[in-house]
């Protein structure tokens, strides 16, 4: 059985918010992603939670972009930015999922009932990826990157 | 090059947000409370692990120096 999943009552991203997402290593060909290691991410979501999703960081005036590669992302080396609008345009729809500011992007529906209580239509893995994917993004270094070696 | 104990999205928290991933094919060396490490090439952090149920492993990322002070790092492999 799925575990609960808090999802936060928040307002519509603008088209401009921008989402940041930690990125591991450059894959051959120079590629930022693995895609099969998307998918065991986006299914792992659904065995926990009962929906596709794929984690982001909203980047917003309390959780700066600065703020967000120093304490959530401070070990990976180099970010992907994305703005809410390219991945609405590529049919993701962005959850504001557990604790501000995690969001998850997923290709289900998300329908919110009249006691508030949201549900999420399960969606496809290699649909999700693949749109994610396709959606443009910018990389960035991380000034606050720490190797964390002993 | 790091041994990575578990393979992890560090960009996935729970409600408590702490990381989670799904637990190893062999988790007999993970236990609460253990010091593992847990990413992948590039995004990688020494943890410690808070919960472990039938198909997840939760944890908190800690620093180097905390790992070292656990002083048990045996599910840990060198860099």
């Amino acid at each position: 059985m799925a575990r609960s999943r808090a999802i936060r009552d928040v307002p519509p991203l603008p088209a401009h918010a921008v989402l940041v997402r930690a990125l591991f290593e450059v894959y051959p060909d120079g590629r930022d992603y693995d895609r099969d290691a998307l998918v065991a991410d986006v299914t792992y979501n659904f065995d926990e939670f009962g929906y596709f999703g794929l984690s982001l960081w909203l980047v917003g005036a309390v959780w700066t972009l600065d703020r967000l590669m120093a304490k959530k992302v401070a070990r990976a080396y180099r970010v992907g930015l994305y703005s809410a609008g390219d991945l609405d345009s590529h049919d993701l729809r962005l959850v504001a999922s557990g604790r501000e500011p995690h969001y998850d992007a997923t290709d289900g529906a998300v329908i919110t009932g009249d006691s508030g209580s949201v549900r999420i239509t399960a969606g496809s893995a290699t649909e999700l990826v693949d749109r994610f994917l396709d959606t443009p993004y910018t990389v960035e270094q991380n000034p606050h990157f720490v190797q964390n070696i002993r | 090059m790091i041994q990575i104990d578990i393979d992890a999205d560090l960009n996935m928290v729970d409600d408590e947000d702490r990381n989670m991933a799904r637990l190893p094919k062999d988790p007999s060396r993970l236990k609460v409370g253990g010091v593992a490490v847990a990413g992948r090439p590039g995004f990688w952090s020494w943890v410690r692990i808070d919960e472990i149920t039938d198909i997840s492993v939760f944890f908190r990322q800690i620093s180097a120096r905390e790992a070292a002070e656990a002083g048990d790092l045996s599910v840990a492999a060198p860099v």
